[in-house]
């Protein structure tokens, strides 16, 4: 009796099994939209507009001051007039203060389900502080798209995923894109699959200890490589059904070389944020955003 | 004084196969290397070879075109199970099933059928009911009723063309049987025997049709890309496989290849070789998976068989006496009784040294074609009786064992037997219509 074309057989078929990911529905009450003097906003006026419109929600617009100026809030106002949710008779608010402190703030007073604003965010105020409101901005939970040029008009066409770890978070940044996708349009999941972070992912995707004992670091790899494999299949056996195309894009190596030349040509970046609970100079999703200059980012 | 020593080793040899008192190569060549010294002992004399030239005994007595037959095809599937063909197929038909078990008892049954008539009947066993095991835990269903009709229908499938089975190889060649003839008389038996059994697999097992979403759902997960990993080699392992059937059903029909220098033994091995060159680096490793042990099993029993059979020993002739018997004083029923002879032996005990015994006895000239088919469904048939009939019996039973589904041998029989009687009672029929119409 050859046990071992059992145990072959069996472990093949097992394998073969790719359950499918279930999409969660999202549900978008309401749209914080921050503005600034700089040529990015009326873009983003128009993306949280046309987000407004597909998901039923409500658009407030908010104008960051540094400090309390007529002209300057004649001007902002002005700017805030343009914009959805704040056009003539409907107001938008203007804040003066450190946009650091008050951004917190804002958020806790207004709960917007996501937030869009443009990156660079023109402040009146040092180039430091500026990045330190870039990272809050990705390190906020509640997801927040950057605009990052002028050409909107397609930005739910090409949308690039890059999922950071196991399962939940495939199903979170796969949800979104599920939701924001156009029809006819592609996403692509990406997942990049770092040596130095072997052990996170393992831990994430509960691999079973054996495997480690096994046969070492190179089984883990390969264990870590075939159950992320199989969770981005399950992804795109969903948009089997779906009207747009979804690719699943698994690779070892650095993301930082990785990701720009994956994304470069894409009209949204999807990153999980994973400095929730870090210093926000230190975020990764930052650090990623900045790799891939100009493009669009939905920041998890 | 030859007689009844040869007799005797016989009767030791195939008691050891049945109660396993030795590994089974480890048996054969004990008993060979006994024989053949006492053989030599006794002043036994044995064949030279063309021209005259001497062959030593153990060379002249080995059966080498079935040799080359195990050999040649074990090394072709090996290879081609590799492009995943099929384990991709397996799933192909699984996903077809839409999660009903009926249907999904009714397709991979069938493909059962047609595995075990191609690919030997082990594996065939080993990947649908691997395949078999995981859906059913999948599924959360009981796969007790699938497994048992999988091997069931495996020792059936076994029937269908001449290279299924060890016994088919044996007989068929001995009798002279082409592909295609013994594929013309035996698919009629295996479409009906098949058809009865998934009917009465039906009403004993209560499989029933069924519309559950969930479960179409949970089969739907299932992908056959995943079992393979190479496409250009997968579509190239499927040409192979075709012209390897078409080469076992043409051979005898084709200038060259029909002759007897040839045979089917040049057939598969043709095919492992270009299977091989697809895959070069597989070569050591489809050579370790060759069951050398039944090569070195089939190399003692030759011998064994061989020498018994000599005019010089006549053990074989005795035993040939009491089939002549049979036929002579059972009339047309003697075939039929030879279904159940044959089938309750074979269910006992290795059904390869009761097929090679049977081919030295039968004289090709003499013997009616209904005894030769009489033997070949009798000797496929009895597998099914009891839990160690055959080796596809064997891994169904391990495969539930594995799953924790407790089976005991008088457990086995009791759901066997009307599966076994029913494939019985229509192989006596079977044979008995072979004997009006052949």
């Amino acid at each position: 009796m050859r046990e071992r074309d059992l145990d072959e057989f069996e472990s093949m078929f097992r394998r073969a099994i790719i359950p499918t990911i279930e999409v969660e529905k999202i549900g978008l009450d309401s749209i914080l939209l921050l503005a600034d003097f700089g040529e990015l906003t009326p873009a983003c006026g128009i993306v949280a507009g046309r987000l407004a419109e597909r998901f039923g929600a409500s658009v407030s617009t908010c104008f960051f001051l540094h400090l309390e100026d007529r002209e300057e809030r004649d001007r902002a106002q002005r700017v805030l007039d343009t914009l959805p949710g704040s056009g003539p008779g409907n107001g938008g608010e203007i804040r003066v203060g450190d946009p650091i402190v008050e951004l917190p703030k804002l958020i806790a007073e207004r709960r917007p389900g996501a937030i869009v604003a443009p990156e660079p965010f023109h402040l009146h105020c040092d180039p430091n502080e500026r990045d330190l409101l870039d990272s809050l901005l990705i390190a906020t939970p509640i997801p927040t798209l950057l605009i990052r040029n002028t050409e909107v008009d397609e930005i739910f066409t090409n949308i690039v995923a890059k999922i950071p770890g196991g399962r939940t978070d495939l199903i979170e940044q796969f949800s979104l894109a599920f939701a924001l996708c156009e029809k006819g349009g592609r996403v692509e999941l990406l997942h990049v699959l770092e040596q130095a972070r072997l052990q996170e992912l393992v831990d994430l995707l509960e691999i079973t200890p054996e495997i480690d004992t096994e046969q070492g670091a190179a089984g883990l790899l390969s264990a870590a490589k075939s159950r992320m494999d199989h969770l981005l299949k399950g992804a795109v056996r969903v948009a089997d059904e779906a009207a747009f195309d979804v690719v699943a894009d698994l690779r070892v190596g650095d993301p930082f070389v990785i990701l720009p030349e994956v994304a470069r040509d894409c009209s949204l970046l999807i990153l999980g944020s994973q400095a929730a609970h870090t210093e926000f100079l230190e975020s990764r999703a930052y650090a990623l955003m900045k790799a891939v200059p100009g493009v669009h980012v939905l920041a998890l | 004084m030859e007689t009844w020593f040869f007799g005797l080793l016989l009767v030791a040899t195939l008691l050891g196969l049945a109660f396993e008192v030795l590994p089974k190569a480890l048996l054969a060549l004990v008993v060979a290397g006994i024989g053949l010294f006492a053989a030599v002992a006794f002043g036994v004399h044995f064949h030279h070879g063309p021209g005259g030239h001497f062959v030593p005994a153990p060379v002249a007595l080995i059966e080498w075109p079935t040799l080359g037959v195990i050999i040649g095809s074990s090394i072709f599937v090996e290879v081609a199970a590799r492009s995943g063909i099929f384990t991709w197929s397996a799933i192909r038909l699984l996903k077809a099933s839409k999660g009903d078990p009926w249907r999904l008892l009714l397709l991979l049954g069938g493909l059962t059928l047609v595995f075990s008539a191609f690919l030997n009947n082990v594996t065939a066993m080993i990947i649908v009911g691997s395949l078999t095991v995981v859906a059913c835990k999948r599924l959360e269903w009981d796969a007790r009723p699938f497994l048992m009709v999988e091997a069931f229908l495996t020792n059936i499938g076994g029937l269908l063309t001449i290279i299924s089975s060890l016994p088919n190889i044996i007989l068929g060649q001995k009798a002279g049987i082409t592909f295609v003839q013994f594929f013309v008389i035996a698919a009629p038996y295996c479409l009906i025997t098949s058809a009865v059994t998934l009917v009465m697999a039906r009403v004993l097992f209560g499989i029933r049709p069924a519309n559950d979403p969930e479960a179409a759902r949970r089969v739907m997960e299932f992908d056959e890309w995943e079992t393979v990993k190479d496409r250009g080699f997968f579509k190239a392992a499927w040409w192979v496989t075709g012209g390897v059937v078409l080469g076992f059903a043409l051979q005898s029909y084709l200038p060259v290849f029909s002759s007897e220098e040839l045979g089917l033994q040049f057939v598969a091995f043709t095919g492992a070789t270009v299977m091989l060159l697809l895959r070069p680096k597989l070569v050591d490793e489809a050579l370790r998976k060759v069951e050398w042990s039944l090569v070195i099993f089939f190399v003692g029993l030759f011998i064994v068989i061989g020498i018994c059979g000599h005019e010089d020993v006549g053990v074989l002739a005795l035993l040939g006496k009491s089939v002549q018997w049979l036929i002579d004083n059972t009339g047309m029923f003697a075939g039929a009784i030879l279904v159940w002879v044959t089938g309750i032996l074979s269910g006992l005990t290795d059904n390869v040294p009761l097929a090679a015994m049977l081919a030295q006895m039968f004289d090709p000239a003499t013997t009616p074609p209904d005894i030769w088919w009489a033997a070949i469904i009798g000797g496929n048939l009895g597998g099914n009786i009891t839990p160690i009939g055959s080796a596809a019996v064997v891994v169904g039973v391990t495969l539930m064992k594995r799953e924790g589904i407790k089976i005991t041998f008088v457990g086995f029989m009791k759901v066997a037997a009307p599966f076994a009687v029913a494939q019985l009672i229509l192989g006596s029929l079977y044979v008995l219509l072979l004997r009006a119409i052949l």
